[in-house]
């Protein structure tokens, strides 16, 4: 868990004149930034220029920053609206692009059995899957209030929306992930039941 | 209540985002329900599977560009600053020169011919006057940085 305090205290250093301070902030924040935004928008470049945009908005923001909330919950507003921006382009929207399971994350847990390794990957490409499928609303409120544990009315202030939205948007989202895991797991099982 | 019920609020639950009377019947539901718990476990789980997907490096250069752009903004802000400032000026001068006719109740289309009158709102005769007194010093804050970025 990030220290919320710390977060605070780097970001008035920076206001104050700090620029190591402002480089903490970017070297704590942009990889988890880089994560969602790659999510949101799903291209590895466009997510990467909107991390760097983000920053420098932060930079910019400086003198009118007040820590009425956690760091991190403004810097994800702030790139949430730049991505919501990004989605709107009439370009944007005409470029569909699956997900490519063999661009899946790489597999996590190194030196793990064989057969673990191959279903930890194909947890991994579902899930990527499952998050891609959903609406771009429900998936930013899930990733908000489920990994960046943003309180719903923080998600809601993100989304432009109500806290009554976001519980029906991160319930949808949540259930719509299960399930796809769940499926998975139905499908492994009867796999090995013939094997058997 | 159904089981369906609880279900709807099994996500806000998780989220402790429910109010506390709501809570403690989801709570108590949850601990007698096998139905629930389970789906309260699916749901659980899809968080865990969100918080491993890794985290992935940025371009080596990323914060470099980042503070190039954000130099150009500040580079931006001051030179719009001083455009600025240059404007009020010369708004400025052009009303203590209506005061003064108005004062002396001299009529200011004699006094002032169109000559006049541009040389009044010229910036060259306001820095002149002093009417802003950091004008000097932002100007040449915006040619330093005009020349740096040259």
């Amino acid at each position: 868990m990030r220290d919320r305090d710390d977060d605070v205290r780097l970001m008035l250093a920076f206001a104050a004149g700090d620029e190591a301070a402002f480089a903490a902030l970017f070297e704590r924040w942009s990889r988890p930034l880089l994560r969602y935004l790659e999510r949101l928008v799903r291209e590895a470049a466009t997510a990467e220029e909107l991390v760097q945009e983000a920053f420098v908005r932060v930079h910019r923001a400086r003198q009118s920053y007040r820590p009425e909330a956690r760091f991190s919950t403004w810097l994800f507003r702030i790139a949430t609206h730049l991505a919501w921006n990004e989605l709107r382009r009439p370009r944007r929207r005409a470029r569909h692009e699956p997900f490519d399971a063999d661009e899946a994350p790489p597999i996590r847990a190194a030196g793990a059995p064989v057969d673990e390794l191959v279903h930890a990957r194909r947890v991994s490409a579902e899930v990527e899957v499952a998050l891609a499928a959903l609406p771009d609303r429900q998936r930013a409120a899930l990733w908000l209030a489920a990994v960046e544990g943003q309180s719903y009315a923080e998600v809601a202030a993100a989304l432009a929306t109500s806290e009554k939205a976001v519980k029906s948007l991160v319930h949808r989202a949540r259930a719509s992930l299960a399930e796809a895991l769940a499926g998975l797991e139905d499908a492994g099982d009867a796999v090995l039941e013939v094997a058997r | 209540m159904s089981c369906a019920e609880f279900a709807a609020d099994l996500s806000a639950w998780i989220d402790r985002e429910l109010p506390e009377a709501r809570a403690a019947d989801v709570t108590a539901h949850v601990a007698t329900c096998a139905a629930c718990r389970a789906h309260a476990d699916g749901l659980r789980r899809a968080d865990r599977e969100l918080r491993a997907i890794p985290l992935r490096d940025l371009r080596p250069d990323a914060l470099a560009e980042v503070l190039r752009r954000a130099g150009g903004g500040a580079r931006a802000e001051l030179a719009r600053a001083a455009r600025w400032a240059r404007w009020a000026a010369a708004a400025g001068a052009a009303a203590a020169l209506a005061f003064y006719f108005a004062a002396t109740r001299s009529d200011p289309l004699d006094a002032a011919s169109p000559e006049d009158l541009a040389v009044a709102i010229d910036l060259d005769t306001v820095e002149d006057l002093d009417v802003i007194a950091n004008l000097e010093m932002l100007e040449a804050m915006v040619a330093l940085e005009e020349e740096g970025r040259g």
